[in-house]
Parts: C-alpha cells; structure tokens; sequence
C-alpha cells in the first residue's frame, strides 16, 4: 500500500470519488473500517485545508506545514479503527496540531522559532503560576481536565477567543473577525483569561 | 538560556500541548461563527421622525433644561412646604424651640411620651439634607436658588475649604496635573455624587506608575475610585492600550470611542479601566457604576482636557 507523501495518490478510486463531492464523516469512517485507501483521499478533500492551516499557523512554512498534514494522514490510518472518532474534523485537527508543535519543537531547538507561534507561547508563559517549591509537576492527565474544567467555567465568547488563540495559533485580527469583535477587544479578553487562568492553576496548586 | 527559562518555556510548551486534550465540545463552538444579527429594516422616516432625527442634539439639550427647570421647581417647592410646617408648628406651641435647620425640638417629657418623635425628627432631618443638597447642586450649577443661597454659599464655602487643602497636597512639579485634579473635583462636587458622599482623597507612590492622586467615594454602598497618575515615558508614544496591559489596566484615549469600547465588568461586576489625554495622564476609574453614569462622570475629565 502506497501512503501519501504531499501528493495524494490513489490506486483504485474511482473518477467520482476523486473529485467531485466531499464524503460525509460516517461515510469517510466506513472507507477507514474497510480499510478503504480511498478514506486518505477523502480526508484530503475534506479536511486537507482545514489541517494545512493549523499546521500552517504553528510551524510558519509550507513544506513542514505539508509533511505534517501528510502525517496526519498517516496516524489517522492508524488510529482507525479501532478509534471512531465522533467529530472527525477535531480528531485530525487535533493529531495535527500535536505533529506541529513536535515539529515545532524539534525547529527550535536548532534555532529560535518565529512566527504566531512563539508570540502565543509567550504570552501563554503568563499563565504559569510562579511556584519554586520542589513538588513534582502536576500529571498531563490531571492538567488536562483541570484545563478542561477551566475552559467550562469561562463566559462562552472569552472561551472560544482563547481557544482559537492558543489551539488554532490564529492572530488577533482573525479572530476579531470571526468574531466581529474590535481588536482590544480580543486582547483584553486574552489578557483577562490568562490572569484568570494563573490564578486558577495557582489555586490549584498546579507546578507545571 | 538559564535553567529557570528553560523551565518556564518547557512548562508552557506543556500548557500549550495539554489544550490539545480540550473537549470537543467547546472546540467545536468556536468553530461556528457568530449568528448574524438580523439586519433593521430601514424606512423612509416620516416627517416628525425626520424632524427629531435632524435636531436630535437641539432636542436633547431642550429636555434637559425643562428637566433641570422642574428639578428646581420642585426643590422650591419642598423648601415652602418645609417652611410652612415649620411656620405652623411654631404656631400651634410657640413653647418648643426651633433650631437653624427648621426642626422642632419636642420638650423632653413629650418626647418620652412618643418615642415615635425621635424617629420623626431623624426622618426631618434627612429630608432636610436632601434637600440642602438639592439647593447646592442648583448653586453649583450657576441657579439662583434665593433662600437656599445661605446654605449654597456656606457649600461654596466648605468647596473653597477642600480645594485649598488639595492645592497644598499637589506638589508644584506637578501643577498642570494638579490642575486637572481640581477640574475634576470641582466636576465630581458640582454634577455628581455631591453633599454627603462619604469621600477621602489622597496621594500614593506606585513603583510602576509613579506618584498618584486618588479619590474615593462611597456611593450607595457601593466603593467609586479615581485615581490620576502620569503614563511611564516609554509607553506614552507606543499603543496605549497594549502599554495598559502591559501595566495590568485596560487604558482608553480620549480621543477615542471610549463609550463604546470600555464596557467590560469583571466578575464581581466592577468596571475597571483608564482613560488617557494627550498628555500622557491617566484617569483610572474603579467602581460599580453603570455604564451611564461611568460616562457621565468620565466626560467632565474628557471635557476638562
């Protein structure tokens, strides 16, 4: 079985399947299940663009931002089945996003990361509560619900611009946008949602 | 890089992939856009709406003369009414006293007899201070208030009093500031929160903002807070409103469409924010005002500049 390396390519589909319509998700799903190569092709279709972007927006370069939607690809094969995901946009949004900051992270080490990226981590950086005492780091399970609970608990508009600022990486004038908001205005919520989540990990008794 | 940032980048980078197991859920929300409000339909206004939308500033202005002018009419009228229950209760027992404020004094075995006459008399005297206060907000507002002119000039006098006493407080380095503080506390006396909020001023020195004039009021039971202080060199020329997150407050131009934009209670429901001039001074406001009176009160620092 051929996978795909930046071109999609595709041994059995047929003319319709190729181009034309997008598949739903179930009906992708069922390709994968099947075992199907034409679900890679499919995905493409549907969600290559909205992958391409997160991946964009992290790394900052056209030809990583491409091999990580490439993997995507590959680890989505992988994971299903067994997985079924229920939104299958966020399950390959997410797998993408994690291959991103990896890769991210690799490119830093060599140098130093430019780009929406390192201005959101900075930023982010705020929110860790300054703790020196020699407790271990809280686990990534546990700081993952913590977060989850955090995020419940903001007003609906300060959690969705928080979100598309440090899971999306889009900048302040898109996200004003989406939202029809003025730009101080996604900055003050930013600025106020990460003061609110220091002290909420400080509360916690969170060291990262 | 030092082991301390190091540590801090590795646990943002942990933060940051920690999100990546947010819920579905609330992703999923912020990818929808916003509904689209309905757009208003728009007609051909007819010609009294014309009119009114034509002069809506003449208007306005006209219905707050005729309300200022009612305001006093009926402040006149309480003075009388007071003035004619006092006349005729001194009538009916010229034996009891009266005293300056026009509250009868019962004798003191009448007064046992109805323990309900304290209370009366507490109520009298409250009445009478809203209505003194009343009279010198006409004062204060240029209104010849004819016989509330004895209490308005000794608030004129008690004004001048407080006045002189900030004039010490400001150092003469800083005049031009000071100058702008009086504005605002011959503003906030003269139109707002006037008699007998309870209020305190003062000066601070911040490490971050430097030297600051503060206000504060008690309003209702709810705290109002001023304070004045001059933006760092730095962050005067940069955007003043990424200088003010920088320095933990929301700042505003007054240039700005600050009415529109400032709106954004906290939690608690306080409103907290900063307005900056041309000059580089800060008016920061905390209080539980609404927005209505936020602006009325702000207005006369942006009408001062």
């Amino acid at each position: 079985m051929k996978l795909f390396c930046r071109n999609i390519v595709i041994k059995d589909g047929t003319a319709e399947m190729s181009g034309g319509w997008k598949l739903k998700d179930t009906e992708i799903l069922d390709l994968y299940f099947q075992r199907d190569q034409r679900a890679l092709a499919e995905t493409q279709k549907a969600y290559g663009n909205y992958c391409y972007s997160i991946a964009w927006r992290i790394l900052n370069d056209k030809e990583d931002a491409e091999e990580c939607v490439n993997d995507t690809w590959l680890k989505a094969w992988n994971a299903i089945p067994p997985s079924r995901p229920m939104k299958l946009s966020l399950f390959l949004g997410t797998i993408t996003r994690n291959l991103s900051l990896d890769r991210w992270k690799g490119k830093k080490a060599m140098k130093r990361g430019r780009g929406e990226t390192q201005v959101a981590l900075e930023e982010l950086s705020e929110c860790i509560p300054n703790n020196d005492c020699t407790e271990d780091a809280v686990e990534a399970a546990e700081l993952e619900r913590l977060l989850n609970s955090f995020l419940h608990m903001l007003p609906e508009r300060d959690c969705n611009v928080f979100l598309r600022r440090y899971w999306y990486v889009e900048d302040y004038a898109a996200i004003a946008e989406r939202y029809g908001l003025k730009l101080n205005t996604v900055k003050t919520s930013l600025f106020r949602t990460r003061n609110k989540l220091k002290d909420f990990l400080m509360k916690e008794g969170i060291v990262l | 890089m030092s082991d301390r940032g190091q540590g801090k980048e590795n646990s943002t980078m942990r933060l940051m992939e920690a999100l990546s197991a947010v819920d579905e859920e609330l992703l999923e929300r912020s990818e929808k856009e916003p509904e689209q409000k309905e757009p208003i339909p728009v007609k051909m206004p007819g010609r009294v709406y014309g009119f009114v939308l034509r002069n809506k500033g003449i208007l306005a202005a006209c219905l707050c003369v005729a309300l200022l002018a009612a305001g006093f009419r009926v402040s006149r009228l309480r003075l009388d009414d007071e003035a004619a229950k006092t006349k005729s209760a001194r009538e009916e027992s010229p034996e009891m006293g009266t005293n300056l404020m026009g509250i009868t004094a019962f004798p003191a075995e009448e007064a046992e007899a109805t323990p309900n006459l304290q209370d009366t008399m507490a109520e009298k005297a409250e009445d009478f201070h809203e209505i003194r206060d009343d009279v010198a907000n006409d004062v204060g507002a240029g209104n010849d208030v004819g016989a509330g002119n004895v209490e308005g000039s000794a608030t004129d006098e008690r004004k001048q009093q407080e006045d002189d006493s900030i004039t010490e407080s400001v150092p003469e380095d800083s005049l031009a500031m000071g100058d702008r503080a009086l504005q605002l506390e011959r503003y906030l006396d003269n139109y707002y929160l006037p008699g007998e909020c309870d209020r305190d001023s003062y000066t601070v020195t911040d490490d971050i903002k430097g030297e600051i004039y503060a206000w504060s009021w008690v309003d209702g039971g709810y705290l109002v807070s001023l304070r004045l202080w001059e933006l760092p060199d730095g962050e005067k020329t940069g955007n003043i409103h990424d200088a003010g997150l920088k320095l933990g407050i929301e700042l505003f131009e007054t240039e700005s469409d600050w009415k529109e934009e400032f709106w954004e209670p906290e939690e608690d429901g306080r409103v907290w924010f900063g307005l900056v001039d041309r000059n580089g001074v800060v008016l920061e406001y905390c209080g539980y005002l609404d927005k209505e009176k936020t602006i009325l009160l702000l207005t006369g620092w942006e009408q001062a500049e």
